[in-house]
């Protein structure tokens, strides 16, 4: 009995075992049956067969910097509507509730700081492989940071200063864009001709430098399957200094291998006062021209470094370093400002993240101040 | 060995030899577009660009619509793999900074009949499928054997 207990036992156990195999295996079928067509998260919401995609991101940040109090807001509500039916002409249209909800000093909730802006609103017009016409307002093509800026596709809570405080980060105007192969790369271009002070209404209530009016290339080439080189340049004046032209140089480097990943930015701008040699007054502060190897130039950068941990955690780190020739700032105060970011991203998917980092560095209490920072964001 | 234990093992065999291994298939695809289409081949690296959506327009200045099979599929994975030196689900990141800019990524059908079907009566449509498969209601642009993506 005992003989014939164990052989029913093994029979048992061999028929288990293969029916659970043929069900792991079988699973594969049972997935390859679905398509990918539903509402997928970061891939928006098609409107049947219209051609009109609906979707956007939301993203909340937790911070302590510096003196101030600790700060929690629901940074960003943002909705896009792209429209693209299959012809030549193609729609896209980005819509922000900055701030929609924040606590304030007393970290009472509030929505005073709430604000709704027109982040991106053009037409492209396909002319042919190598060209497309993009009228309206769109991110500025300086840099990588700049064009996917948004919390679920960067690394961290915190934006590099040399990505976003030389230059304005919206152009309203033309702008022609492609691609090209350049052997067997991608040569990626963007030229662009801004008029913001003319075309963009809302220029008066964003913080941060504004072109009044702009001129701009980029050029983007893929080295290798893991490298890209970027290259900008633009020529433009800002609003409230128009006298003043600046020439914006940038270069950037993007690598990645597997889930690797090293990106860097460098942007030299250099101001030119005109032939006059006038002073030029921002606020209280003034420029002075006439020394003009103390004042004309400034370089800014960065470097980061993403590596995986376990499963979906990443380590961050970042070094940055930035001029601080900005408008608003005492020429006397000016000094080499320096910041470190250390952090964690947790990726559960690509279009969901998590983030926490600590900032530290030297003259930065200005542009990126010591403290924590921390965040949630998603694209839908 | 009992003849109860041979009996499973050799259905089990018989079971598994059936089943279609990703990474496994050893037949040729064929790229496939409407047969009314006036291009008649296409080189891999111009497809490559055509599945980034960086390619746009065929040389008749009529939009591309780039096909997929669900990213499960093993010929999906195959296909990705010439083309990107990627799998589906590596990717995801290149099209969510696609999507942020407004652009998605090709249209994904159910099946390759699903995809003969689609191609058949959709102008600009290019998709794949395994050679076998093709009939005189698309065009064949390329035949890619897994001599040439390995």
């Amino acid at each position: 009995m005992k003989v014939l207990g164990a052989t029913v036992k093994q029979r048992f156990r061999l028929i288990v075992c293969c029916c659970l195999h043929m069900l792991a295996a079988g699973g594969d079928f049972v997935r390859a049956d679905n398509t990918d067509n539903g509402y997928q998260l970061g891939r928006g919401y098609a409107l049947g067969e219209t051609g009109i995609t609906l979707g956007g991101y939301a993203s909340t940040h937790l911070q302590a910097l510096g003196r101030d109090p600790w700060n929690w807001n629901i940074s960003s509500l943002s909705a896009f509507v792209s429209w693209d039916s299959g012809s030549k002409l193609r729609f896209f249209s980005e819509t922000e509730v900055e701030n929609a909800l924040s606590t304030n000093d007393n970290h009472n909730l509030t929505t005073n700081f709430t604000s709704l802006h027109i982040e991106r609103l053009y037409l492209d017009y396909l002319l042919n492989n190598q060209v497309t016409i993009r009228v309206g307002k769109m991110l500025t093509p300086i840099g990588q940071w700049n064009q996917i800026h948004v919390d679920p596709l960067v690394w961290t809570t915190s934006r590099p200063v040399a990505t976003t405080n030389l230059f304005s980060n919206y152009a309203s105007g033309v702008m022609l864009q492609g691609t090209v192969l350049l052997g067997k790369r991608l040569l990626e271009y963007s030229v662009y001709s801004d008029y913001s002070a003319v075309l963009d209404p809302s220029t008066s209530r964003v913080q941060g430098p504004v072109f009044d009016n702009a001129q701009g290339l980029r050029l983007r080439y893929e080295v290798t399957d893991t490298l890209k080189l970027g290259l900008s340049y633009a020529d433009f004046a800002l609003l409230n200094s128009t006298s003043i032209r600046n020439h914006l140089l940038g270069m950037d480097l993007a690598w990645s291998y597997q889930r690797f990943a090293i990106n860097s930015e460098v942007v030299l701008n250099m101001k030119d006062p005109g032939t006059d040699g006038r002073r030029y007054s921002h606020d209280a502060d003034e420029l002075d021209f006439s020394n003009k190897s103390a004042t004309l130039n400034a370089w800014q950068g960065y470097i980061q470094g993403v590596a995986p941990l376990v499963n979906s955690v990443y380590a961050v780190a970042r070094y940055e370093f930035f001029d601080q020739d900005n408008r608003g700032f005492n020429p006397a105060n000016r000094k080499f400002g320096q910041a470190e970011v250390f952090g964690l991203a947790y990726r559960p998917m690509p279009p969901v993240v998590w983030k926490l980092e600590y900032r530290l560095g030297k003259n930065n209490a200005q542009l990126a101040p010591d403290g924590l920072l921390a965040s949630f964001a998603v694209l839908f | 060995m009992s003849r109860f234990r041979l009996f499973i093992m050799l259905f089990y065999i018989i079971w598994l030899a059936g089943i279609p291994r990703p990474g496994l298939t050893q037949e040729a695809i064929a790229i496939i577009t409407q047969r009314d289409n006036t291009i008649n081949s296409i080189n891999l690296e111009t497809l490559k660009l055509v599945y980034l959506r960086k390619l746009m327009l065929d040389s008749s200045g009529n939009r591309w619509i780039p096909l997929n099979l669900p990213s499960s599929s093993d010929l999906r994975q195959e296909v990705s793999g010439i083309l990107f030196k990627k799998r589906p689900e590596d990717m995801e990141d290149y099209w969510n900074e696609q999507y942020f800019q407004g652009i998605s990524p090709p249209k994904v059908l159910a099946s390759e009949e699903a995809m003969l079907r689609f191609v058949t009566i959709t102008p600009g449509a290019i998709g794949y499928v395994h050679k076998h498969l093709v009939d005189n209601r698309v065009k064949v642009l390329k035949i890619i054997s897994t001599a040439e993506d390995n």
